[in-house]
């Protein structure tokens, strides 16, 4: 995932349920059943470990879930919505009209509270995709592990030991 | 803050799944759970042409299942327009639980014309049975799952019209 992001940064939540940019068809063109408004966390960041488009800055909005024409809140591919306050990995691609979104649904491994104030131990949370292998395997790391393995994949990319991976069309 | 560099630029399209809020925790699936085998389908809106080769597809794909499939409203809603930058091609969402809140009642499709500029039927038929097949509660087959390329739900870039006998095979489990 690190080769692929366009982005990889640990950072915190400072605000959640923030209103994006709508999906779908204008306002009273068609029966509106499509329609849907993206939902926005902003993310600080306390360290970027790659970035493949320049500077950061010290915050970004990330879309994360949605909600349709009728505000029924939707998890996109399962990942939970965060709070103000929680902390994380982020893999994230940027989006044409700004912002970022994850990489995929397992582009967030959050961090438990215990390992949000310690980087040496506690417990890494991918929040989607349980049923996956490489949940099992992010749920074996400790932060300070999961971190050397993303800097060290962010250093066999520059040296053309592994390539970004070309994410499937559906 | 100092961060590494390199310069590439990989575009990347998630895959489409989703679910209302409340309902993951309990979901343990890669697909959306449809509360019946019988399941009614409708284009609330008109549908381009490719679009409604799809939903035909993905149709009559789903009723090679133990899925029974007809015409109607309340069950699968199929739309398509040019969502643009969404990074997806095709979208499953759950847009309304069953009562239990442990399955869907109402699913939605959507097939977006901007990911798939420049695909011909064929791969919008692909995308039909992907997204039915997401209906029928079955994710993502990957590629070492699939070394014969016949599943159409693979999410990689190669494009199988059908469901093959391993999915049908899992549509049946899941939703019996």
């Amino acid at each position: 995932m690190t080769a692929t992001a366009d982005i990889v940064v640990r950072g915190h939540v400072t605000e959640a349920n923030k209103v994006g940019r709508w999906i779908g068809p204008p306002e009273g063109e068609g029966e509106g059943g499509d329609r849907d408004q993206m939902r926005l966390i902003t993310l600080a960041i306390d360290e970027a470990f790659t970035s493949k488009i320049g500077d950061l800055p010290k915050e970004i909005s990330v879309e994360e879930g949605y909600w349709t024409a009728d505000g029924t809140g939707i998890q996109d591919s399962g990942v939970t919505w965060s709070k103000v306050g929680d902390v994380g990995y982020y893999f994230l691609t940027p989006i044409s009209k700004g912002g970022y979104r994850l990489l995929n649904s397992q582009g967030r491994i959050s961090l438990s509270q215990d390992s949000a104030k310690s980087l040496d131990s506690g417990e890494l949370v991918p929040t989607a995709d349980t049923d996956s292998e490489i949940f099992t395997q992010i749920k074996e790391l400790t932060p300070v592990e999961l971190e050397e393995k993303i800097e060290k994949a962010e250093q066999d990319l520059r040296d053309g030991k592994i390539e970004p991976l070309e994410e499937g069309p559906r | 803050m100092a961060f590494k560099r390199a310069s590439l630029l990989i575009p990347t399209i998630l895959v489409g799944l989703a679910w209302p809020v409340p309902a993951y925790a309990g979901h343990g699936g890669n697909g959306v759970d449809p509360d019946n085998q019988n399941q009614y389908i409708e284009a609330p809106d008109s549908l381009t042409t490719y679009g409604s080769d799809a939903m035909n597809h993905g149709k009559a794909q789903l009723e090679r299942s133990d899925i029974t499939t007809h015409w109607g409203t309340n069950d699968i809603r199929v739309y398509d327009y040019n969502y643009g930058d969404t990074a997806w091609a095709g979208k499953a969402d759950c847009l309304d639980l069953n009562w239990l809140g442990q399955s869907c009642d109402v699913i939605r499709i959507r097939f977006n014309e901007h990911s798939m500029a420049g695909h011909g039927q064929g791969s919008w038929k692909s995308l039909g049975c992907h997204e039915f097949g997401h209906t029928g509660d079955i994710g993502h087959r990957p590629a070492s799952g699939d070394t014969d390329k016949n599943s159409c739900m693979r999410d990689d870039d190669i494009w199988p019209q059908n469901f093959d006998s391993h999915d049908l095979v899992a549509i049946n489990s899941s939703t019996n």
